[in-house]
């Protein structure tokens, strides 16, 4: 069953129509488009390079640093180990506790 | 193959293609959220490069247009939050000078669009997007990053503002 339109919807319909009026405006070219689309994935790879990269360069630095500790200060690394466990354990509670609430 | 898949497939002209053909349906859609013509336009070429960057998540559920509507109702809400364009478009005055006629009784339905244009946008999009375009409270309430009842309790009171005005006169 189809209910008839109150009159606000009435208006709210002319209203929108006419102020979404866009005449006989056409949409871009084609070609202007796809050169929008080569511009943003160009950019899009650079990027993720650019973060892969950022990511092994960080993971070089902390893997080199592990083996400097570990083959030097074995009982500094542990303690370090075991910190960093800890936090991310109560981190991990603390998150688990807001979302309960 | 159809363009969604070829252009998943990372075809340019396949997706230039896609874009093409939705690309005045979502700038009329922000020019009725917005009420910036200008505005619009900017979102809308932002709507464009963010499918573009996400197309590869595009999994079909929904008409690839309503997923650019659902793009292009984030990055409003976005412009909101972030330069607090609440206010401002509020504070604007100037809203349908074009349509209003230099002499003569004005069309009814602009106190109705005089009275949309006085709501907080993020009370009269839901309205617009219930109302007009047909979504549901969910779509609505996904896009807009709001719980459902919420996005119920706005379209109510923008509709009691609208309706207002109306019953008085009659």
């Amino acid at each position: 069953m189809n209910e008839r339109p109150e009159k606000w919807e009435e208006h709210l319909r002319q209203g929108l129509d006419t102020l979404s009026d866009l005449g006989d405006e056409q949409p871009p070219e084609l070609a202007n488009l796809q050169m929008l689309v080569a511009d943003v994935q160009r950019e899009q790879r650079r990027q993720t390079a650019r973060d892969l990269a950022l990511f092994w360069l960080c993971a070089v630095a902390l893997l080199a640093g592990g083996l400097y500790a570990v083959s030097r200060q074995p009982v500094w690394f542990l303690v370090l180990q075991g910190m960093v466990l800890l936090a991310a354990g109560a981190a991990w509670l603390g998150r688990r506790r807001r979302v309960t609430e | 193959m159809d363009d969604m898949a070829r252009a998943q497939q990372g075809d340019q002209v396949a997706l230039a293609r896609l874009l093409q053909a939705d690309y005045l349906s979502v700038k009329k859609y922000l020019i009725t959220v917005t009420h910036d013509r200008a505005l619009a336009e900017d979102l809308t070429q932002e709507t464009m490069i963010r499918a573009i960057q996400r197309i590869g998540q595009f999994g079909g559920k929904s008409r690839f247009s309503t997923w650019l509507i659902s793009i292009a109702t984030n990055l409003y809400m976005d412009t909101l939050r972030r330069q607090k364009r609440e206010r401002r478009l509020q504070e604007e005055s100037a809203f349908f000078e074009s349509e209003r006629p230099a002499v003569g009784p004005e069309p009814e339905w602009l106190e109705v669009m005089d009275r949309l244009h006085a709501l907080p946008r993020d009370v009269a999009m839901p309205l617009v997007l219930k109302h007009y375009y047909g979504y549901t409270y969910e779509e609505i309430g996904e896009w807009m990053g709001i719980p459902e009842g919420t996005v119920k309790s706005r379209i109510f009171n923008a509709v009691r503002a609208l309706r207002k005005g109306l019953t008085e006169h009659e």
